[in-house]
């Protein structure tokens, strides 16, 4: 029997649906089937939301992949097991934020990124006119702000993350990150029509 | 004209991300193989400057006065291998050559080598994955793409023979069987695989032969 057959055949299977904290203990004892089954649970949604900080697919799948390489390398720092979603989302603002001060330097030579997928054009199919237009106009503001505030706005009001969520995945204070939240607010509410904060979340920012 | 929700993704299309999951995935496997540089190239080359610059600027004015052939003589143990050099130099060039000093070797390492990733060995390590999971269709892509695509690896073969024998025997296509086989013969396959392929090979042309009943 072929070596490549052999291995299928001894390869073992896990049941679908087990527990977050429960694949993470299997993937420190070196179960790569976990590993496999910790990727194909999270992948889909940390791309997703590396797609919208980044606006390029390419960039995204290159960060989510630096993210799990060093999320498994490191496995064994991550304190509570079934967070491994907001840890690995902090790997992965990490590496997005790298990325855009890097662009951000690029652009102060003169290189822009080209950003593949902005705002408006990742727009659903039925969205107005009017819809698109403010998805750009927003495009454009998150691009000129800090790389801080950008990701954590994106984070809280793009992906609608929580807000002890956000703050974990930027590594900074809860206070913080509300603080980069309402610079990001007062840019923005000024020149896109927006949802309001509702009175209980804007309590809550503050 | 209605505002913007919030979250803002309400008003955004779910990107399609099953290629891209499948394609990372196989990088990342690669990656992890692939062993990390034991210094990175920044390192390497700002130590070549600050070495390059101790030698040029601050090590002459440092070191000591070379000794002269017979002081060092004087001063080295008599029956030592270099006490012996040293006579067999003066002897050969006298007293009036002084010691000149060894340059320094600056030894750096190589970080333009470049590591070749083993994609067709990545996608085997997909294979097992999909095929632990039982997403048969993931491992006929796969086996199909090494097949196609990479034929020129040795193992291309083999990826053939698995990939005929699962739409053989768990498929039950028998014509593509026939077609995966006849990919993998010519594909100069291992000896030990020979006999095990052209069996297949008749076996799944026998199962598509149309039934004359």
């Amino acid at each position: 029997m072929p070596p490549l057959m052999r291995s299928l055949a001894s390869v073992t299977r896990l049941p679908e649906g087990l527990a977050t904290e429960v694949l993470v203990k299997r993937a420190l004892e070196g179960d790569r089937t976990a590993e496999s089954h910790l990727y194909r649970r999270f992948a889909s949604g940390v791309l997703v939301t590396a797609l919208r900080l980044l606006r390029s697919r390419s960039a995204a799948e290159d960060i989510v992949q630096d993210a799990f390489v060093i999320g498994f390398a490191r496995l064994s720092q991550l304190k509570t097991r079934a967070q491994f979603r907001p840890w690995l989302l902090s790997i992965v603002v990490s590496q997005a934020r790298k990325r855009l001060r890097r662009e951000r330097l690029l652009q102060w030579v003169g290189l822009d990124a080209v950003a593949e997928a902005p705002l408006h054009l990742q727009a659903l199919g039925s969205a107005s006119v009017e819809a698109r237009g403010e998805l750009a106009v927003l495009d454009g503001l998150l691009r000129q702000l800090p790389v801080a505030h950008r990701l954590a706005w994106t984070l809280r009001y793009v992906e609608g993350e929580k807000l002890d969520d956000v703050a974990t995945a930027m590594g900074k204070s809860l206070a913080t990150t509300k603080r980069y939240l309402l610079a990001a607010e007062q840019q923005i509410a000024a020149h896109v029509s927006l949802d309001p904060l509702n009175a209980l979340e804007l309590e809550s920012e503050r | 004209m209605s505002p913007l929700p919030r979250p803002v993704k309400e008003a955004l299309a779910e990107p399609e991300t099953d290629a891209s999951v499948m394609r990372v995935w196989g990088k990342i496997q690669v990656q992890r193989r692939v062993p990390p540089p034991l210094v990175r190239p920044s390192l390497v080359f700002g130590s070549v400057l600050a070495l390059v610059a101790f030698v040029a600027l601050v090590w002459p004015s440092t070191r000591p006065p070379a000794p002269t052939m017979s002081a060092a003589v004087a001063a080295a143990t008599p029956r030592s291998p270099e006490v012996t050099l040293r006579r067999v130099w003066r002897s050969a060039q006298g007293d009036r050559v002084p010691l000149v000093p060894r340059p320094i070797r600056t030894t750096v390492s190589e970080p333009g080598v470049t590591v070749t990733p083993d994609v067709v060995g990545a996608l085997m390590m997909s294979v097992e994955d999909a095929a632990r999971e039982g997403r048969t269709e993931q491992v006929v892509a796969i086996l199909g793409e090494i097949g196609t695509h990479h034929a020129s690896d040795p193992r291309a073969a083999e990826a053939l023979f698995m990939l005929g024998s699962l739409q053989l025997e768990v498929l039950s296509q028998p014509e593509r069987a026939v077609e995966s086989f006849r990919r993998g013969l010519e594909l100069n396959p291992p000896d030990d695989l020979v006999p095990q392929l052209w069996a297949q090979y008749e076996a799944a042309r026998m199962a598509a032969r149309p039934s004359r009943d």
